[in-house]
């Protein structure tokens, strides 16, 4: 196959020079904030201090302890689903299908609230909740809540395309070889559906991650049980700007290492070997 | 040949991060002290965390987890269910408000006063409380909804309708239609000021402090009439469904005793 020669394309198209300042300005425009974030915050003396201070430290805790059990939660219940979704060619599934990208258009306030309507002490089924014992709202519990409603569609959407490209027809082959369906599963169709299954599973992290609106409206803003990293940016930019840049770096980092790390996963696999 | 049959999954990897992963979560194992859970309003934000640090100092064992932020956020959010131990509200509104819920246990005490002064860039247009009504100045308050703004508006009234001090009556409608942003609580408005963004802004006396505690630079501070002004008294509650009712009990007491006091007042609050 060909590949296209860019440099080529930017001198003789007509639409490469269009192309080209648009790329030009589309780095200046995400990468000036990054870059003035960076540099403000290189130019103080206490970043250490601020990163290591004990409510950073707590909320980055927190941060990564939920962002961790989400994304468990919609891998090993996302994945089977997003299989079936792929799977199946109905008015149902569409409309299943529908319901599953909601939370990507849907204002995270709006899920906060939704949510708070749902769970909470006044809400559909929050009083039958606590009535059993089980109080969600405002707790650690309703962080993960938060991040699972707004962070699923990315791994659901992507594993979906992983499972519909192409691997229907080495499953079909396997079973007409006899191999069983579980094992058909877990050797064929897993493996070749892994390369979007990360990158859905990095995009929905970093999501999980960045989660603040809903997480405030149905969380809370409380130390070392519902103020994740970005909340604790908030509040200490109520205080603080030095330490709310500090945090804000910090953030970035670990959001950047997370996909780095995901995107190594999948293109090892391809390119490798 | 775009696929291939011997795809595995990246075993060694995904293993090495799993265990990664389960030494991040065993080592969040949270610890055995007990916590209290305060909600304050967020302009007690530098004074409440000194009075939490003396209590856990005083109470050996005793965690205090604070959550600052607007009054009324709070008040709703404690509507919706947040388990809290104590409310500290920015005005007697939004502590009436959760009262009448009836998520109150007792009566709420008065335990601080405060005032409002107008905070302004020291190279900006803003030099004295008329230039806050002039055309093309940027101007932040609080929203309606928070007590700080309640309070700012209430200020701005009571300033048209003084005729002595020669402000007109149409002063407060002036500096209304310079408002950039209604921010949703004390600290955020006091923060647009300070990074700039607008040329002044109406906030809390005991910003005053604040500002010189944290070294903020460049920003004068406008008073105003102490017959306009208001008094803004700060109450604090137990609420019902406490966690730890004998602790909450306690830290209310310390926030009343001589010693919560001093901090207050260190911090620019007077007594109710």
């Amino acid at each position: 196959m060909a590949t296209i020669n860019s440099l080529g394309l930017l001198r003789s198209h007509p639409a490469g020079i269009l192309g080209g300042s648009g790329a030009v300005l589309y780095v200046l425009f995400i990468g000036l904030p990054v870059i003035a974030l960076l540099v403000q915050c290189t130019q103080q003396s206490d970043f250490l201090d601020a990163v290591t201070g004990d409510s950073a430290l707590t909320a980055l805790r927190l941060s990564l302890l939920t962002s961790i059990i989400s994304m468990a939660v919609v891998v090993a219940l996302g994945t089977p689903f997003a299989y079936l979704l792929a799977r199946s060619d109905n008015m149902w599934a569409r409309v299943v299908d529908t319901l599953v990208e909601l939370p990507l258009v849907l204002p995270p306030v709006v899920a906060g609230v939704a949510m708070l309507m749902a769970f909470g002490r006044n809400g559909l089924i929050g009083p039958g909740l606590e009535n059993i014992g089980i109080t969600i709202p405002f707790t650690t519990t309703a962080v993960v809540f938060a991040q699972i409603f707004v962070a699923s569609p990315f791994f659901i959407r992507a594993a979906k395309l992983g499972f519909q490209s192409g691997a229907k027809d080495f499953e079909d082959i396997a079973q007409t070889l006899g191999v069983s369906p579980w094992r058909t599963f877990f050797r064929i169709t897993l493996p070749l559906a892994a390369p979007a299954m990360f990158t859905g599973l990095g995009l929905a992290w970093a999501r999980a991650l960045s989660e603040f609106g809903a997480t405030m409206m149905f969380a809370g803003n409380l130390t070392g049980e519902t103020q994740t990293m970005p909340l604790a940016i908030m509040s200490t930019m109520e205080t603080s700007l030095d330490d709310a840049l500090a945090l804000s770096v910090m953030l970035l980092a670990g959001s950047f290492l997370v996909l780095a790390l995901l995107g190594m996963l999948t293109r090892r696999r391809w390119h490798g070997r | 040949m775009p696929y291939s049959i011997n795809f595995t999954l990246p075993i060694k990897q995904v293993k090495i991060l799993f265990i990664l992963f389960l030494i991040l979560i065993v080592s969040c194992g949270g610890d055995n002290r007990a916590s209290l859970r305060v909600f304050a309003a967020s302009s007690l934000t530098g004074a409440f965390k000194d009075v939490a640090r003396a209590f856990e100092a005083e109470n050996s064992g005793v965690e205090v987890k604070l959550d600052f932020g607007g009054s009324q956020r709070l008040r709703s959010q404690l509507e919706f269910g947040a388990k809290a131990d104590i409310f500290a509200s920015a005005d007697s509104i939004q502590m009436d408000l959760l009262v009448a819920t009836n998520l109150v246990s007792g009566t709420p005490t008065a335990f601080a006063s405060n005032a409002l002064v107008v905070i302004a860039n020291s190279n900006g247009p803003v030099k004295n409380l008329s230039d806050l009504g002039k055309p093309e100045v940027r101007v932040v308050l609080g929203q309606e909804s928070v007590p700080v703004g309640a309070y700012s508006r209430q200020v701005l009234e009571n300033l048209s309708n003084d005729v002595g001090l020669g402000l007109g009556s149409g002063f407060k409608d002036d500096v209304l239609a310079n408002l950039a942003s209604g921010e949703p609580n004390a600290s955020l408005a006091f923060q647009k000021v300070v990074l700039g963004e607008v040329a002044a802004g109406i906030v809390y006396e005991t910003d005053i402090v604040f500002a010189s505690e944290t070294g903020v630079s460049e920003m004068s501070f406008i008073a105003i009439p102490k017959k306009a002004n208001v008094s803004a008294m700060y109450p604090i509650a137990l609420l019902k469904d406490a966690p730890e009712p004998e602790l909450a009990r306690a830290f209310v007491e310390f926030v009343l005793s001589e010693a919560g006091q001093h901090i207050l007042d260190a911090h620019g609050f007077s007594s109710p």
